[in-house]
């Protein structure tokens, strides 16, 4: 999807083009635009002015250089660049910098009768820029001080009707216009909650005032749609200090462009690297990689800042395995950051395994690892994770692989019982068991959700689109706007919630382009199995003809098309509600995951080994992985393209995925970082150290402790990442962050420290149920007579997967010593082990 | 007949306020105003915890009855209408001329000068789950935000006092269901510290607070010690990644909760006298209203008594046999909290304790054919005290059904703004969501009645 809003944004740059930028000879000054037209007097044009040299390096002049308007009586200019109409006719304005100068032709055509002023263009733009309709003002539920507006300006005909016609008109004065209590109030000239807004006789002052003093005229419906934004320099390197001027021009469905700088808002992704002003001018404030995001009418556009940590880094002693390294490298280089060396190969094999299989390894399996001479034996401990050797039966590690990403696939497809009923729950469940095991190809798996029909107790897939609302209720199809929301979130990992009630504030998604996906889902009906003459409480989900859905505030129908693409076309007969094509009726989800998983769209691609780099990596390339959109730009955006058009290469193969990564010299740096990198989160300089997940820790400390948990109603040997939902009690796993899969947002599942977490593992029952139970690891080592120094050795195998150092062993024997029982003492050491960072982070 | 304390109230070493002996997380504390969004910053509420106001700030006891309490049959009686509306208790003078409530509550009857009862509160919500999320947040519920509720707020604001945690929950009588109670979009790191044990049990223990069985005082010494000497990953580092750090900080903290005296001491009922206990009355409410009192002394800021049966889904939901379930119910809950608001006083706590009762909505007027009464939001009742609140004042009234306010009403986002206002937390406080959204404190406005 996100590739749909750069080739909107790609077109857009196409008219930038043709607008023209002017290209000196000399040592290179480039003043932009070329030409440009101004239609009436709330227009503005702001000039760019950039000097560049032989080594591509451009520098910002705007602010520097010297402007004069050729014609004053029709155009002014200021020291800033921003060109301000005084009436029609030609302004060539003259630009000296350097000893160079440059003309650009300036044209003024002012309006006619209608007004200069556009509610749409220009009221609306600089109330939501003055933040008066932002939801925690004017836009909140109730409005603030009697005064309501729509979020963001969402729906600008009911701001007109609150702006000019509540409250007895009062709020504009037409006849004279600065005494309007709208903005006497925003300019804080009587008491506004809010403070002041505006200042009086600025731009944005002057706008709501010519807009009142022209009859303060309704939203006009003949405004060309605004259909682009483009902000430059869309993608630049900077030096710490450095400023520039951003310009912005909005494109029209009639071929106009405006010059929206003015009247844009502008919001830094990372202060810490980039500030930026009201007035779009950004300052560099630190290191690192950030883009400003601007905001114009519902319309978004980026741009990129890059700040290098430093000129010149030296990496040659780093050698690419794959593509990845290769892409990451460059970006160490654009950066200049360096990363930290290779992990050893203990930690290695305690990272694959918790990645892969999310459990530990066995001991003996770390101790043949790390005796192995073979020069590619990483390489092969891969193969024998994934099942990837070449040889499909062999994949010692199948269950586990299934049940951790089972669990992973759970969480996000939100399977609960609550939702669907214990049999519902299972069905799901063990299907995700089988389709992981059987290495089923993730486009097929996604379709299979999307496209399920049938009964929810036999057909796992049907749960997706099933849902009850409470326990109490009857298990049905969950409602379309709903499945619209999930089927974003996780297949495309986007989050198009906001659009449900207004427009996406970060993206250019609207109230249509959400109701248009719902629309999909408006085909499903489910019966009790009752209705089939079957016993029990078995659901089936099946197609009937689609229902009309409309938009909520103006009752437009909506048809299905998917976000951002073409409607979908829809025969009379099924909006008619008779079934079309002889009783067959159309499954509109079908078009849905065509669209989807079209070859070369990226869309359920990029989404899906985000979401895979940020389970084994720490972070996504997208960060939130659930959050994918233009103005949440990728970390290492060619490297996220690249991934997943090797995804889709080898056949949306999760194991192959998972392989190319481990084998990358990337993933194996190790996880201490270097000084310099010790804030750095997002660049795989270093592995991401990070908390075990609650259920991978459960495991863990069993494993240590050579015990097993006992969920209620399942199997002694089961263990927590083989539990089909939440509802299994444990406090231990509630505490430590399990997801309730309540919501779709990966965020649910947090690995958050805090101090109920921590009481419970240094002070809790359940580790000390563990450390105490006689068919426990402590007794089974005293059992078979093992020395101090052996059973320090298994300890630190079996919870930091190494073997302990010479000092390490000698302290612990110190601790064994002090307590008053050599048991106590063992116990103690293995507390000690199991409370350690190096036990509770995946390093 | 309720005779409190004929000697000068006992005070244990809980009482006293621990100073702040380490000072390293003071230094995290500055991050706290850096504006970050909410649950991005773990260390945040690391950094809360350590925060010395100096200040006698206004805490708050909010007893909550899971389910939803009868106006009618207890503070709110309409003794002139039908039977069918009135119901099977009748309704008694109290402190208050004039002001009437039923047999059922006697004490609070007699005390009635002590606090204030908001007659005409419009929950606009009448199911459970939602009654938790809304009424302790003031918010409408929805599904795609879950707002965090006043003590979670406190906390963030506020931070932590000496070694307690400073939002506790006593009881599992909130319903999670909906998340009602949780910290919401703040993060879980302003979650509440339950303590789901029966402190009217003789065996009561804090879990994990208390030492696990098999394990003594002087064990913990030597697991610090092997903790130190083992736990060597990324000590190296001249400086401790923030993750890490905070980390360390949780460990400190629970080291120190877990062998401070105060933290036991505050915990342990023991340490009351019998009679104060007897006060209080030996029920779980009884128990629970009298350890909030004990952990307010000792420096937490925010008690949740929950008081219901999660088993039973709360007892307070009388959809059948409303008179017999209210006769059992009631006696300890009239003991329990007019003791407490009492005994603040007399220990001159009550000026900076605010206590405040809400339960998730009213009855319906009309006993149905099971002698029950169903959720009605449209009316029902919330008392307050403490921190300022103007004694024995009756807010707003119900018509003659008490089906509905008359005059003007006020809503949970009032309830809320009122709270807020008493404990010192601007109402336009502005917290920004992990994405990116940002988010009003509340809405409402501060009962003008009871400030």
């Amino acid at each position: 999807m996100n590739r749909c809003v750069r080739s909107l944004m790609f077109s857009a740059g196409v008219i930038l083009c043709v607008t023209g930028i002017v290209r000196g000879d000399g040592p290179g000054l480039v003043v932009e635009p070329e030409e440009f037209v101004l239609t009436g007097r709330l227009e503005r044009l702001q000039i760019l002015v950039t000097s560049g040299d032989a080594m591509d390096e451009h520098i910002d002049r705007t602010h520097e250089a010297e402007y004069l308007s050729l014609a004053s009586e029709v155009a002014r200019v200021d020291a800033a660049g921003r060109v301000i109409p005084l009436s029609s006719g030609a302004a060539p304005i003259r630009v000296h910098w350097g000893g160079n100068t440059r003309t650009v032709a300036v044209r003024v055509v002012m309006g006619g009768d209608s007004g200069s002023a556009s509610f749409l263009d220009h009221v609306v733009p600089i109330l939501s820029k003055a933040g008066c309709n932002l939801g925690s003002c004017h836009a909140s539920q109730f409005g603030k001080g009697g005064f309501r507006l729509s979020v963001f300006g969402n729906d600008p005909e009911s701001d007109y009707l609150a702006i000019a016609r509540d409250l007895s008109q009062r709020r504009v004065s037409p006849l004279r216009a600065a005494d309007s209590l709208i903005l006497r109030k925003a300019a804080l000239q009587i008491g506004h909650g809010g403070g002041r807004r505006l200042v009086r006789d600025s731009y944005p002052w002057e706008v709501l005032h010519t807009w009142i003093g022209e009859g303060a005229a309704r939203p006009r419906e003949t405004e060309p749609e605004i259909t682009g934004l483009t902000v430059s320099p869309a993608r630049r390197r900077y030096h710490v200090g450095q400023l520039q001027q951003l310009r912005v021009t909005a494109q029209y469905r009639d071929g106009t462009v405006r010059d929206v700088t003015e009247r844009s808002q502008y919001d830094s992704l990372n202060e810490g690297v980039a500030s930026v002003t009201t007035a779009g001018r950004l300052t560099v404030t630190g290191r690192g990689l950030t883009a400003i995001m601007v905001r114009y009418r519902g319309q978004v556009a980026v741009a990129h800042v890059i700040s290098p940590y430093s000129s010149d880094m030296p990496l040659v002693d780093f050698q690419p395995a794959n593509f990845i390294d290769t892409h990451v490298l460059r970006q160490w280089q654009d950066l200049g950051l360096r990363p930290s060396g290779d992990c050893t190969d203990a930690e290695f094999i305690r990272r694959a395994f918790l990645d892969c299989l999310g459990t530990l390894p066995a001991a003996e399996r770390v101790e043949s690892f790390l005796e192995s001479r073979d020069q590619q034996k990483r390489e092969a401990l891969v193969d024998e994770i994934l099942g990837t050797g070449g040889d499909p039966a062999q994949h010692p590690y199948a269950t586990e692989f299934s049940a951790f990403w089972a669990l992973k696939s759970g969480d996000l497809l939100r399977n609960n019982r609550k939702a669907t009923g214990d049999t519902g729950m299972w069905a799901l469940h063990n299907w995700l068991r089988q389709a992981f095991r059987t290495n089923m190809p993730l486009d097929q798996l996604a379709r299979e959700l999307m496209t399920a029909q049938g009964s929810i107790y036999e057909n796992g897939p049907a749960n997706y689109v099933a849902f009850a609302p409470t326990a109490a209720d009857d298990v049905g199809v969950a409602s379309p706007t709903d499945l619209a929301e999930t089927t974003a979130q996780v297949c495309l990992g986007i989050r198009l919630q906001c659009a449900r009630c207004h427009n996406h504030p970060f993206e250019v998604y609207s109230q249509r382009d959400y109701y248009g996906l719902a629309a999909f889902f408006t085909g499903l009906e489910s019966k009790s199995s009752g209705a089939f003459g079957e016993l029990g409480f078995d659901t089936v989900v099946s197609l009937k003809p689609a229902a009309p859905i409309t938009l909520p505030r103006t009752g437009e129908v909506v048809p299905p098309r998917p976000l951002l693409g073409d409607p979908v076309t829809v025969t009379v007969a099924q909006r008619d509600g008779a079934h079309a094509d002889g009783g067959v009726v159309t499954d509109l989800r079908e078009s849905l995951a065509d669209w989807l998983l079209a070859p070369g769209s990226g869309r359920f691609s990029r989404s899906y080994v985000n979401r895979v780099w940020a389970d084994l990596m720490g972070v996504g390339l997208v960060d939130p992985v659930d959050d994918l959109r233009s103005t949440n730009p990728a970390s290492n955006p060619e490297l996220l393209d690249a991934l997943a058009a090797t995804f889709v290469e080898q056949k949306y193969d999760l194991r192959q995925l998972l392989r190319l990564i481990l084998n990358s010299r990337v993933y194996q740096r190790s996880a201490t970082p270097r000084p310099e990198n010790l804030e750095q989160v997002r660049f795989s300089t270093h592995y991401n150290a990070r908390r075990l997940s609650a259920e991978v820790l459960l495991d863990a400390i069993d494993f240590a402790s050579g015990t097993h948990e006992k969920f209620p109603g399942m199997p002694v040997g089961t263990r927590a990442v083989d539990l089909p939902d939440s509802n299994f009690e444990s406090y231990f796993l509630d505490t430590l962050g399990r997801p309730q899969r309540l919501t779709f947002c990966a965020c649910e599942r947090t690995a958050q420290p805090n101090l109920a977490q921590v009481l419970h593992l240094a002070n809790g029952d359940l580790l000390q149920r563990k450390l105490s139970d006689p068919a426990g690891r402590i007794d089974s080592l005293l059992a078979r007579g093992a020395t101090d120094s052996a059973a320090i050795r298994e300890l630190y195998l079996v919870t930091f997967s190494r073997p302990p150092t010479p000092d390490e062993s000698r302290d612990c024997q110190t601790i064994i010593q002090r307590a008053d029982q050599r048991r106590a003492g063992l116990a103690t050491v293995l507390w000690a082990l199991c409370n350690s960072r190096e036990f509770l982070l995946n390093h | 007949m309720l005779r409190l304390f004929t000697t000068e109230p006992e005070r244990g070493a809980a009482g006293r306020r621990a100073s702040g002996r380490r000072n390293f997380l003071l230094q995290v504390g500055g991050l706290a105003g850096l504006g970050m969004s909410v649950p991005d910053f773990s260390g945040i509420a690391a950094a809360a915890w350590a925060g010395q106001s100096g200040r006698e700030d206004v805490n708050c006891i909010l007893i909550w009855t899971r389910g939803g309490t009868s106006h009618h049959d207890t503070l709110d009686p309409k003794p002139s209408a039908r039977a069918e509306i009135r119901g099977e208790f009748s309704a008694i003078s109290t402190a208050l001329p004039g002001v009437q409530f039923t047999d059922q509550v006697p004490l609070l009857a007699r005390h009635a000068d002590q606090f204030s009862v908001v007659r005409n509160l419009n929950s606009l919500n009448g199911a459970h789950g939602t009654a938790d999320a809304v009424m302790m947040s003031g918010w409408p519920m929805n599904p795609a935000v879950t707002y965090p509720c006043f003590g979670s707020v406190v906390v963030r604001e506020r931070g932590g006092r000496a070694t307690m945690p400073p939002f506790v929950q006593l009881g599992n009588d909130v319903d999670r269901q909906f998340f009602g109670g949780t910290a919401g979009y703040l993060g879980v790191g302003y979650n509440p510290f339950e303590v789901h044990a029966d402190p009217q049990n003789p065996e009561f223990r804090v879990r994990d607070l208390s030492l696990p069985n098999g394990v003594r005082m002087q064990d913990i010494q030597l697991r610090r010690d092997a903790l130190k000497l083992v736990d060597r990953f990324q000590r190296e580092l001249t400086q401790q990644p923030a993750g890490l750090e905070v980390l360390d900080q949780y460990y400190e903290k629970a080291f120190r909760l877990v062998t401070s005296p105060e933290t036991h001491e505050a915990f342990d009922l023991s340490r009351e006298q019998e009679q104060v206990r007897d006060a209080y009355g030996r029920s779980t409410f009884g128990q629970s209203c009298l350890l909030a009192r004990r952990l307010i002394e000792s420096g937490a800021r925010f008690v949740t008594v929950g008081c219901g049966n999660e088993q039973l889904g709360g007892q307070w939901d009388t959809h059948r046999d409303n008179f017999n379930i209210l006769r059992q119910l009631l006696p300890p809950f009239d003991r329990g909290l007019s003791t407490l608001l009492l005994d603040l006083k007399q220990r001159g706590l009550l000026e900076r304790t605010l206590v405040v009762w809400l339960t998730d909505f009213g009855r319906t007027p009309t006993i149905n054919p099971a002698a029950g009464r169903d959720h009605w939001s449209s009316a029902g009742i919330a008392a307050f005290a403490g921190a300022g609140t103007p004694a024995g004042t009756i807010v707003g009234a119900t018509d003659e059904t008490g089906g509905h306010s008359v005059g003007s009403e006020y809503f949970p986002r009032d309830i809320a703004a009122t709270i807020y206002t008493k404990l010192g937390i601007p109402l336009d406080t502005t917290y920004v969501m992990g994405n990116g959204r940002p988010m009003r404190l509340c809405e409402g406005s501060p009962i003008g009645e009871l400030m």
